[in-house]
């Protein structure tokens, strides 16, 4: 099966000269979870934005699905089957209730009414907030409101899904919540995240991210136990591997003693 | 604490289940006759109809009140200053700037009901049923979204203010202060528009925002829409009655 999303050469800078994204190679393929680290204003939530035409720009170097998106018409296509989750849920969440944001995506989506009630209902259902379609967003907690920004994604029912730091702000149970969710969902996710957790349990590929460009891509423990690699982008292993690796020193030392 | 226009959508009264379009209509016809009393009889009128709607409409006396201080405090200057200016002498004055004041209450008193006894969310699908242009409706349906997320952002770098030991009064560093932190607030939301506005494009938005929303207008919203307009009408003729 063809790559779902394939990347060639691609730099963006912003309109004050910063260079973003800097000669950037990927391929992703069906069905993998593609972690992307990287430290602050390494690119990872503009790759997301540029992958669906929302920097003020057409994305001739990305090709989504099998379409290179080299005009309105693909990108607004790709934007119909791709579906982006974004960091804060207040900037996503800019309906009056809950269902009419759920439902915002199935409408734009051209769909009847009862498709849409039917959409919304099993969107809620899937992030576990049947009976909040009257609800307010603002009056929401955290938690609850990143679910109902998943829900308006799921609504779409996208074949790809981007999540910009899915777990930033939320409690442990509330991120809880949300690994399940990224875990049930089948299709291709790519998620930018700090949470280096997240990616030991979520990823089938980790990318790292640093000043633009692709500095290391391969699988999780690979990337995320290389300490070097880490260090020089600003990153530090994750807790639980330096422990596991440090156990591992040990009982090495142990058996040669 | 947010300030919600329609907290009390919930309740059950005859005007809760007026029809939001109806609601809207005949309403705002009684708005446009209170605007138009010219006359102390037809103000004072106008003042106890409002207040009537209030009383049907079950909203707490309490929550109408404090919401009224902002209006006392912007129409009480026409009972200075136009007793101060009208040609005709301080009396005159006095009873145009009377009626400026009774008329502006009414018409307040007139709205709280008017849109505190539906769902905001359907009030602004009323008024694109209505023909109000969707854009404009669209404007003040992100205007409300996003005012308490203005309010709880001002409040936390209010609250980062004190902590760091700032105490508001009129001297030059404190007004520097305090324009600085106008001046981030708006910069903030004006950052906060443009990923709102990707967000819309993510979910396929073209420039229309599509709505679902059921009304059904029955014989009780004509009975009670044209309870309110002979209001309106009974209003404007003993408005017209008194100036003859």
């Amino acid at each position: 099966m063809a790559e779902v999303i394939r990347i060639q050469g691609l730099t963006f800078n912003y309109g004050n000269g910063t260079a973003a994204l800097k000669d950037l190679n990927l391929l992703v393929q069906p069905g993998e979870t593609v972690v992307f680290i990287g430290p602050n204003g390494a690119g990872k939530t503009t790759l997301f934005l540029y992958i669906l035409g929302l920097l003020h720009h057409v994305p001739h170097e990305v090709t989504v699905l099998g379409q290179p998106l080299t005009n309105h018409p693909a990108v607004d296509e790709a934007r119909r089957r791709v579906g982006l989750v974004f960091q804060n849920p207040d900037d996503q969440l800019f309906c009056t209730t809950v269902f009419d944001d759920v439902a915002f995506g199935p409408i734009n989506q051209g769909l009847t009414p009862e498709e849409v009630n039917g959409r919304v209902s099993r969107a809620l259902e899937a992030v576990g907030l049947e009976g909040y379609e009257r609800r307010v967003p603002h009056h929401l907690s955290g938690g609850e409101k990143r679910r109902v920004g998943l829900a308006g994604v799921f609504a779409m029912t996208p074949e790809v899904m981007l999540l910009d730091e899915p777990t930033s702000h939320l409690d442990p149970r509330g991120r809880r919540e949300v690994i399940r969710l990224l875990r049930d969902f089948s299709g291709t996710k790519l998620v930018a995240t700090h949470d280096f957790e997240l990616a030991l349990e979520v990823a089938t590929r980790v990318v790292l991210l640093h000043k633009g460009e692709i500095k290391a891509d391969g699988p999780p423990l690979e990337i995320l136990t290389n300490e070097s690699l880490l260090k020089a982008s600003g990153l530090e292993m994750p807790l639980v591997l330096r422990y596991f690796m440090k156990l591992q020193e040990t009982q090495s030392t142990d058996c040669t003693d | 604490m947010h300030p919600e226009i329609d907290r009390f959508a919930h309740l059950q009264s005859p005007l809760h289940s007026l029809d939001p379009r109806v609601k809207i209509g005949v309403f705002t016809a009684f708005l446009v006759a209170t605007a138009l009393v010219r006359g102390p009889a037809g103000a004072a009128l106008a003042l106890a109809m409002a207040f009537s709607w209030l009383l049907l409409s079950r909203i707490p006396l309490g929550f109408t009140l404090r919401r009224l201080k902002a209006v006392i405090i912007f129409l009480a200057p026409f009972l200075i200053i136009l007793p101060l200016t009208h040609p005709g002498g301080w009396r005159p004055g006095l009873e145009r700037g009377a009626i400026v004041f009774v008329k502006g209450l009414a018409m307040v008193l007139t709205i709280i009901p008017m849109f505190g006894t539906t769902p905001f969310h359907a009030s602004m699908k009323a008024l694109t049923r209505l023909k109000v242009p969707a854009r404009l409706v669209t404007m003040i349906l992100f205007a409300y979204r996003y005012l308490f997320v203005f309010a709880d952002e001002n409040r936390t770098m209010q609250q980062a203010l004190k902590a760091r030991g700032f105490k508001p009064r009129s001297s030059r560093g404190a007004l520097s202060t305090l324009g600085s932190l106008v001046g981030l607030l708006v910069v903030r939301a004006f950052e906060r528009t443009d990923r709102i506005y990707q967000a819309m494009l993510a979910r396929g938005f073209k420039d229309r925002f599509g709505t679902f929303q059921e009304f059904a207008a029955g014989w009780p919203d004509a009975l009670k829409g044209g309870a309110i307009l002979l209001a309106a009408a009974i209003l404007t003729g003993v408005d017209r009655l008194w100036l003859k």
